[in-house]
């Protein structure tokens, strides 16, 4: 049983409750984008603030994780993300390559700990 | 730039070649990174007792992972829906930002329908913000709210197709996805974001969120990604302008 019901109040729901509630942040994005001039200083501000959120969620992603990234190590964790980011800068900014590497860190780290 | 409404009346519809081309587009590691996480979402959603059509309507209604998560989440854990409402709304804060700095990319939009520009928005979320970043630039101005409505397309037909895939296959998931997927996705927005921030002020702030982000989670649990990231962009925006100055 879905914990919404089913038909068409359910889709409602879903409308009313989470879809309008996260696109009324875009559409309050885009009257206020509309207005800016992309030369602003706000405009400086807003991106760096928008880059700076997924940076912060990057981090709670690796320090505070949540399911089986929880059960690795932190330390082992941090040496994915730092490899990531040696294989990204030494081969020019290849974002494939890094998160590869980061990847690779992982796994091997599993490997390892668990031996 | 309020001269932009004095613009001709007879707007026209987007360019269905670079439409289609976005939707080449969106086939990226991006969308490699996105769908993984769907499936975990799909399977996450059946688990919670949600019906197939309810995920993928939950999906392309939504369209952002976190709030669908958050929702799903708060009405499997007995929230009332008005509660998981509220929580939806304030996960999905981060997309005004987000809205507004993409949409000088989307280039020259003056002759373009305005309903366009409201089914662009609907795609901004965090994938499609980094991969715009990365390809708008190199798309002719006139033609990058088609791209970028393409290729949200085609992100989304595909990755929800992943999250009918977790729906259907739940069941047979092992137990634990491997970490070395969970890890995918952060490792993919930090170094996508790197790749994308071409002004001091992004680098900066990219790098201080890494450290603010985790300070903000140990007063806030819920707003420390708003704070921890809006902090970090202060930072970055006042760095940009110590340097400035100092180069002046």
């Amino acid at each position: 049983m879905s914990p919404i019901g089913e038909g068409w109040q359910a889709a409602a729901l879903i409308i009313v409750a989470a879809a309008l509630p996260t696109e009324i942040w875009r559409w309050l994005g885009l009257a206020i984008g509309w207005r800016i001039n992309p030369r602003s200083e706000i405009l400086l501000f807003v991106r760096a603030a928008a880059t700076g959120i997924i940076a912060a969620f990057v981090a709670h992603a690796i320090f505070f994780p949540t399911g089986v990234l929880a059960k690795t190590p932190i330390a082992l964790r941090i040496a994915a993300l730092a490899g990531g980011l040696m294989a990204f800068t030494a081969f020019r900014g290849h974002v494939l390559i890094g998160v590869g590497a980061g990847v690779a860190v992982l796994l091997a780290g599993q490997v390892l700990f668990a031996g | 730039m309020t001269d932009r409404r004095g613009m001709p009346a007879d707007r026209v519809d987007i360019s269905p070649v670079w439409f289609v081309k976005g939707a080449a587009g969106s086939l990226s590691l991006g969308l490699v990174v996105l769908s993984l996480s769907f499936v975990g979402f799909g399977a996450f959603a059946r688990d919670a007792g949600f019906p197939l059509w309810q995920v993928v309507f939950m999906s392309v209604s939504i369209w952002a992972l976190p709030s669908a998560l958050v929702f799903v989440a708060a009405l499997a854990g007995g929230a009332s829906v008005v509660a998981a409402g509220i929580a939806v709304a304030l996960s999905a804060v981060r997309l005004l930002p987000m809205t507004i700095a993409v949409m000088p990319l989307f280039g020259t939009t003056d002759r373009i329908r305005r309903v366009w520009l409201v089914i662009a928005v609907h795609y901004v979320a965090v994938t499609a913000y980094v991969e715009g970043f990365l390809k708008l630039p190199k798309v002719p101005e006139e033609h990058r709210l088609a791209y970028f409505i393409g290729m949200g397309t085609g992100l989304m037909v595909i990755a929800t197709g992943f999250g009918a895939v977790g729906y259907l296959i739940s069941g047979y998931l092992p137990v634990s996805i491997g970490p070395g997927l969970v890890i995918l996705s952060p490792l993919y927005f930090l170094l996508s974001m790197l790749k994308a921030a071409t002004t001091l002020s992004e680098k900066f702030a990219l790098a201080a969120g890494l450290i603010f982000g985790p300070i903000a989670h140990s007063f806030t649990s819920e707003f420390d990604l708003l704070i921890g990231g809006g902090a970090a962009g202060i930072a970055g925006y006042l760095a940009e302008r110590w340097r400035r100055e100092r180069t002046l």
